[in-house]
């Protein structure tokens, strides 16, 4: 009876290891975790020959606790970071984001065109239209979230597909 | 004497009055120090000579663009947001256009020639549009071209040696058949309001 009792044990013990564990899988695009919800992830597609890429995803702070995205990961590229695009007296600049976003309780990021993008550095495969991978975005409090990207057209401005987009200036 | 002398410096006094007041109404320019910010419309010093390489390898120079309109903007393939960004505007304008497309042509010129070569650039126009034209070339050819335009290209210094970043200007400019500046549209300008600024001239 003892051992049964043992078996039983190890038995329940394991199915709720591996339902919470199961709580951790990945639900295409959409990821929450502590509060953070990951949604639209999606890339521009690249050349083939194409060194480096960018993708944009958009970040909301469900939760009641400021955060801050301090970086990224992939397994695409040699080096993974967020930079963002600053234009001063109409000269582009593309840079790191080394302090990180604030991402404040309640509030969401919009990474796009022009604005925070995830930087793919030394690229291992193409980004290719249709293709689909994982990226981590790496956050002060909440840590390491994964989300899946979906490659768009070269020139795609949204991951909902909207189509024509006006941009204000 | 006293009196002489206290009417010369009454003299003078109301001299330097006189002037200070002429000076601070402007009237007598005073040290320029007028700083215009970069508007550069309708500046005649925009466009000029050329000779770069063009994304079949072919080399070409300003001349070979004369007769039609060119849109020309300058980016580099490394870069991940605003040129595909621009090259989309460009697509659309040429798809918008259909048959005027034909009156003008679109160039998209590397302020990174060492890392956009030929192969590099032919696969990133056709990525957009078949007619959009890439040009390269050596870094002296280059340096000329964004003279030529006041195109400001910088490489990022703190950076990688293989993915560097490229700081540059993102204005689009609207030439004429005969290589002369028609207006320069600033990053953001919609295809629509492209479309329209071309068949206007057409």
């Amino acid at each position: 009876m003892k051992l049964l009792k043992f078996i039983s044990a190890i038995a329940v013990a394991s199915f709720l290891t591996l339902s919470f564990s199961a709580t951790g899988v990945v639900a295409h695009g959409d990821e929450k975790h502590d509060g953070i919800e990951l949604k639209d992830a999606w890339a521009r597609a690249r050349t083939a020959t194409a060194k480096v890429g960018g993708a944009y995803v958009t970040v909301h702070n469900m939760g009641k606790e400021d955060d801050r995205l301090i970086g990224a990961k992939s397994k695409i590229a040699h080096k993974t970071e967020i930079h963002t695009t600053k234009m001063t007296d109409g000269v582009m600049k593309m840079i790191p984001v080394s302090e990180g976003v604030a991402v404040k309780a309640g509030k969401m990021i919009m990474m796009k065109p022009g604005s925070y993008h995830i930087m793919f550095m030394g690229l291992k495969e193409p980004i290719t239209k249709g293709k689909t991978f994982p990226v981590t975005l790496v956050f002060e409090k909440a840590g390491e979230i994964e989300t899946t990207v979906t490659v768009k057209d070269a020139g795609a401005m949204g991951g909902m597909d909207h189509g024509k987009m006006k941009k204000a200036n | 004497m006293n009196k002489v002398f206290a009417y010369a410096v009454a003299l003078f006094v109301v001299f330097g009055v006189a002037v200070a007041a002429l000076v601070l109404t402007g009237i007598i320019p005073s040290a320029d120090k007028s700083g215009r910010s970069g508007i550069i419309v309708g500046a005649p010093q925009i466009g000029g000579e050329f000779t770069a390489i063009n994304n079949k390898g072919k080399a070409v120079s300003d001349k070979d663009f004369q007769g039609k309109m060119m849109l020309i903007f300058f980016g580099y393939t490394f870069c991940p947001d605003v040129c595909p960004t621009e090259m989309q505007t460009f697509a659309q304008v040429m798809n918008e256009l259909g048959d005027d497309g034909t009156s003008v042509t679109p160039v998209f010129i590397t302020i990174d020639p060492a890392r956009d070569t030929v192969p590099v650039m032919e696969e990133f126009v056709q990525a957009f549009h078949p007619s959009i034209v890439g040009l390269t070339g050596s870094d002296a050819q280059i340096d000329q071209i964004k003279k030529a335009y006041r195109a400001y290209g910088q490489k990022d210094e703190g950076d990688d040696s293989e993915y560097y970043l490229v700081d540059h200007t993102s204005f689009t400019y609207l030439m004429g058949t005969d290589g002369k500046l028609i207006t320069v549209f600033s990053y953001g300008t919609t295809p629509e309001e492209i479309v329209k600024t071309i068949k206007e001239q057409i």
